[in-house]
Order: C-alpha cells, then structure tokens, then sequence
C-alpha cells in the first residue's frame, strides 16, 4: 500500500470517527440546549403567571385566559409543594409522529388557597430548528472533508510527494555502469532535501567504491599477467638450449604448466570478478541461441572429433532471448567447454535440447556421487581432469544469477544434465 | 631489421629481445615513456612494440607522435587489459596489432612476421622455407613448385612453424594459436597430436623430409638440421 494511501486511510477511518463522535456530541448539546431552554421558557411563563396571579387574585376569568397549554386547579392542600418537571408524549395522528412535551407543575397560593398551576409546552418548535442547525453545519462539513480526501489523494500525490518519487526512480535508476550519481537538489521539503542529500552521499559513495574496484581488478590483472608473462617468456627461452637433458626439460616442464595454470586461474577469477561489469546490453538486443550454439560447437570441433563425442541437436531454431552478447557466448562457451572436458575419454554424447525456454546440455562421464546442490563446488574440487581450474560452472552459474534464470543439475542414465530456465521475462517467443 | 621494444618490465624486454636477437633480428629497449620519445624522435624503426601502461606515460602517445611524423613503422600493442575498448582504441589510432598479455613469445613472433610480410619489409608476400613456399593471403603452398592441399588448420600450423623456424615451441603456445581461446577452456592436448600427425605425414609425402621435431614432453621445433 502506497504511504499516501494509507495516511489518507487513517485520515479516512479518523474522520469518519470524530465526525461520528462530533456529530452525536453536537447533536446531544444542541438537544440538551433546547430543552434547557423550554425549561427556561416554562419557568418564564409560571414568573409571568404568578405575577398576573398577584395583581388579578380575584378576577377568576382573566386567571382561566392565561393561555394555551396552561390549566389552573384548585386543590384541598394547605401549603404550596414544590415544583415539579415532567415528559410528557403526545401522539398525533395526522403528523403520525410523537410530539414531546414538557409539563412544568407548580402551586400557588391565592387567597389561602392552593392552586396547582400546569404549563405545557412542546419542544416541537426547535425540532425544526435543530434539524436546519445540523444540515447548516454537519453536511458541508462532511462535504469539505471528503473534498479534503480527494484534493490530498491527488494534488499531495502530484505535488507534495513529486520529490520523493522522483528520487525513488532516480535510485531505481542509478547504475554504476552508467555512473549516474544523484545529485542534492532543493524540493522546499526539508525531509526531502536531506533524504536528496543522503541518497547523493549514498550513490556517490557506491560509485567511488565501484570504480576503486574497478580500478583495483584492473590493476591486479597487470600486476599478476606480467609476473606470469615473465616467467612464461623465459621458458620459452630455455628450451631453445639444445643441450638441455630431458630429465631438465621434465622439470622445465612442470614449471610451465604450473605457470599456465596460474595464469588460467588468475584469468578465471578476474573474470569472474568483472562479469557483472560487462557492458550493459540494447535492450533491442536479441539473442537466437540456435545460430550462436552452432557457431561455439565450429569452434570446438576438432576437439569433438578428437574425443569421438557424438552431439545431438534438438533446438527451437525461433528461440530468442533478451541478453548480453558476451554474457551469453560466455555461457554457452562454458557450458559446451564442461560438457567436453568432463566426457568420456571416447565415444562419448552430448544432448543439447533448447525447447520451452529451456536450454539443457546433457553429456556422458564419470559416475557422480555429489549430492546436487554441490554440483558447481564440485567441479572446483574435481579431480576428473587436474588440467582444469574448474572455475566455469561458476561462471555459469554467476551468469544465471545475473540473468535470473534458474539452474539446475541432475545425473541420470550416466549423462551428467545441466538444464538452464530462461526467466520469461527475458525471453520473446516467435 | 630494427624494432624498438618499449616496455617497463625489465626482465620480459629482454625476454623479448633475446627471442628476437637469436634470429638476427636488431633490437632496442626503452623501459620509460620519456626514453622512448627520445629514441623515436631520433632514429628510425621498422617495428615498435608498445606496452600501453608504461611508470611515466601512456603507450598510446607513442603511435600518436608516429603518426605525427608520418612515419610507417610497424606497431604490435601489447598490454596486461585484455579488454575490447583497449584493442579498438589502440588500433584506430593506427596500430597494427594487438596482443594482450601473457604471450608467448612464438606468438608474438608470429605476429611480427606477418606485419613484417604485410607492410612488405621484405619486398615479397610468400614466405619461404626451404622448398615449401607459403602465400598466407591466398592460404596456398607450393612444395616443389607444385600446390598441396592443406586444411585450414594445417595450414595455420604450418604457417605458425615456419615463422618460427628452428625454435622450439611448447604444445601451449601451438594451441592457444591455432584454437585461440577455446583450447584454454578444454585444456586437453589429445587434439594437437593429430593434427601435427598429419601435417608431418603429408611433408612427408611431399617433401621426403620430417621437419617437425618433437622436444620431449614440451613441444616442437619445425627445423631443417
């Protein structure tokens, strides 16, 4: 849920429940107040009728023409009582409705004699007058709080918000390849300036430490590839002393290979390291993995031949996939290499099947007995063939991972199978 | 023949020079930047081979100052980034070959004799080695005046030995030419075998001569002693 919507949520439920709350109080005050008022009304009329009582005490007629609602009884009691406040409903038939009534009952005594004196008065009258109050105060304010909703839903989202969004996709969008650093900007939010102020430290930092790194894999390669080339150079020179015995060149030979070795490890990690770097691809890019794993298996012919490996082909010549040119012919390189060196000395298969999105490279070699998920540490400790640094299936997998496409291995029917899923969001089917 | 070695390891400029002055090749060294421009500017070179990352400047400069100078000197690229922005660069600017580090000196002796025979130092395009004549840009071979038939691969091998004659060349340095870096990725020899094999069987044939000597466990040396 978007933070502006459940804010306005809140404000939502907040309102609905002080307007409810609001509503109930006012209304009750209102209620409270105009019976407050018929109460005062009532005792105004009795201070009126005593007073008319005390000037007319024998003119019995004017006493029976008070007014309307107001009844004046003799009684039989000695002494006044108190006053007394009653409710009283009518019904009325034409309105179908109950009309609410306050009786006031007072006594008074007028020539020693008691008369018990009862002033209705209906509430009726302000009835209408608190039904106007409510519509005149309570629905426009309904109104603008549901205005309020709206306008924060959509000009906050639009307006307010704008500088936050806009650096959450400049975040989403920064990349280190593209070095687009976000820079501090005024939005006239301060929260926002200094949220500006940390993500440009932030990305500054990450793109400082990428190119450090960068820098860092560069300079390592030189370091170490001359070295080894020195090395390898003096070989060289070496064995072009004709009077070398071969026990001599047996040592020279052991010191070379170690060298070649070295140097293939050291190409593999830093390759390893600088695959994530590998230059962003057009997003137009299409790769047809038919063309490109025939033209790898060109380029390992003569060592298909050599081993008398037999391929089977079965691929979906339509498939394309959205990727790096380089990243997948690192793949593929890397998985058809595997598939050839980890084969049987001779007479051995490879099935590769691209179909469904699924690319699946089975061959044939040595039994297995490492669980599954320690394929890819495996190769690293293998000891199938000692020339290998065994560091492709990881650069296999690291592509996978950058991809996003699943991988998995299985062994069955003595084929080693490594099947690869091509996430769908990368694939285009036709 | 005169090349300039620009290179600030020390120890792979001799290497390099050693390799180059055993087949009569006149060499230089220059270890910086500022004693190659020195040198540059003073003499005159058939060939330069150039490390891009040199203590005090960049070896790209060097082709610059050459091109200034209208001079058509030969420039192989050697450089420890392997990386294809590098090569791009280095050869717009006018170099004519690249060659990332580490090599093998057969190789980059290899690349020096095909510029050699490109830029025409030689005066003539097909090389020669007693009576097997090569015409690396037609991919033909006369041996007796009469063409054989080679395959593409046989070919680059006997192209590659013959431009390093009488040197012996490891199985490494034979692979990692003819099958570039796919031999790196299967590192099995098995493959190199037959094709020498028939290579040999077919000089042989033609020839009644078995130039390939095989240097026990290490390599080979294409030689006619």
């Amino acid at each position: 849920m978007k933070l502006l919507d459940k804010i306005n949520r809140l404000y939502l439920f907040a309102s609905i429940a002080l307007f409810t709350t609001g509503g109930l109080i006012f209304y009750y005050a209102l209620v409270g107040s105009i019976e407050d008022e018929t109460v005062e009304n009532l005792y105004k009329e009795k201070n009126r009728i005593v007073a008319q009582l005390k000037t007319h005490t024998t003119k019995g007629s004017e006493i029976f023409a008070l007014g309307q609602g107001i009844s004046l009884t003799n009684t039989n009691l000695n002494k006044t009582q108190k006053d007394r406040l009653e409710n009283i409903l009518f019904y009325d038939k034409l309105e179908n409705e109950s009309i609410a009534y306050k009786k006031l009952i007072f006594y008074q005594k007028i020539d020693h004699r008691v008369y018990k004196i009862s002033i209705l008065k209906s509430s009726q009258e302000y009835d209408d007058f608190q039904a106007n109050i409510t519509q005149a105060i309570l629905l426009p304010l309904f109104i603008v709080l549901t205005l309020l909703f709206f306008f924060n839903k959509y000009y906050y989202s639009k307006n307010i918000w704008h500088p936050f969004y806009d650096l959450l996709n400049k975040l989403k969008k920064f990349d280190t390849k593209k070095g687009n650093v976000i820079m501090p900007q005024k939005t006239g939010v301060a929260e926002f300036d200094e949220f500006y102020e940390v993500a440009s430290a932030l990305t500054q930092k990450i793109q400082d430490d990428y190119s450090y790194l960068k820098e860092f894999t560069e300079n390592t390669s030189h370091e170490l590839q001359t070295p080894l080339a020195i090395i390898k150079s003096k070989v060289e020179l070496l064995i072009q002393d004709e009077t070398l015995s071969n026990e001599q060149i047996i040592y020279i030979k052991s010191i070379y290979n170690t060298v070649g070795k070295m140097a293939k490890i050291n190409d593999g990690l830093l390759l390893l390291a600088k695959i994530d770097n590998i230059e962003n691809f057009d997003d137009n890019q299409r790769i047809y993995f038919k063309k490109l794993i025939e033209e790898k298996l060109i380029l390992f012919e003569d060592f298909i031949i050599e081993k008398k490996i037999s391929i089977t082909l079965n691929i979906d010549p339509h498939f394309k996939c959205k990727m790096s040119l380089d990243l997948a012919k690192l793949l593929l390189t890397n998985l058809l290499s595997n598939a050839i060196k980890y084969n049987l000395p001779a007479n051995g298969v490879i099935n590769i099947t691209l179909e469904n999105n699924i690319l699946s490279i089975a061959n044939s070699g040595k039994n297995s007995n490492a669980a599954l998920n320690k394929y890819f540490i495996r190769f690293k400790k293998s000891n199938i063939n000692n020339n290998s640094v065994g560091i492709g299936m990881s650069i296999v997998k690291k592509i996978c991972d950058i991809q996003k496409f699943n991988i998995n291995y299985t062994f069955s029917d003595a084929l080693h199978c490594v099947s690869i899923t091509m996430d769908q969001e990368f694939v285009k089917q036709g | 023949m005169k090349i300039l070695i620009i290179e600030d390891e020390k120890e792979l400029a001799k290497s390099i020079r050693d390799y180059f002055n055993e087949q009569g090749l006149v060499t230089e060294l220059s270890y910086t930047y500022n004693s190659a421009i020195k040198k540059v500017n003073t003499f005159e070179y058939d060939c330069l081979l150039i490390d891009i990352n040199l203590p005090d400047g960049n070896g790209l400069d060097v082709i610059k100052i050459l091109k200034q100078k209208n001079f058509d000197a030969g420039i192989i690229i050697v450089s420890a980034n392997n990386s294809i922005e590098d090569k791009v660069k280095a050869l717009d600017m006018g170099a004519d070959d690249y060659l990332p580090k580490p090599f093998h000196l057969s190789e980059l002796n290899a690349r020096l004799k095909a510029l050699f025979r490109r830029k025409k130092f030689l005066g003539k395009n097909e090389i020669v080695f007693g009576e097997v004549i090569l015409f690396p840009d037609e991919l033909k071979v006369l041996i007796h005046q009469k063409e054989v038939e080679f395959t593409k691969k046989e070919f680059d091998l006997l192209y590659f030995f013959i431009s390093n004659s009488n040197k012996s060349i490891t199985k490494e340095a034979i692979a990692s030419h003819i099958w570039g870096d796919h031999f790196a990725k299967v590192s099995s020899f098995d493959f190199i075998y037959s094709q020498i094999k028939n290579l040999r069987k077919k000089l042989l044939e033609h020839t009644g001569k078995d130039y390939i000597k095989t240097i026990y466990g290490m390599g080979y040396k294409f030689t006619d002693q």
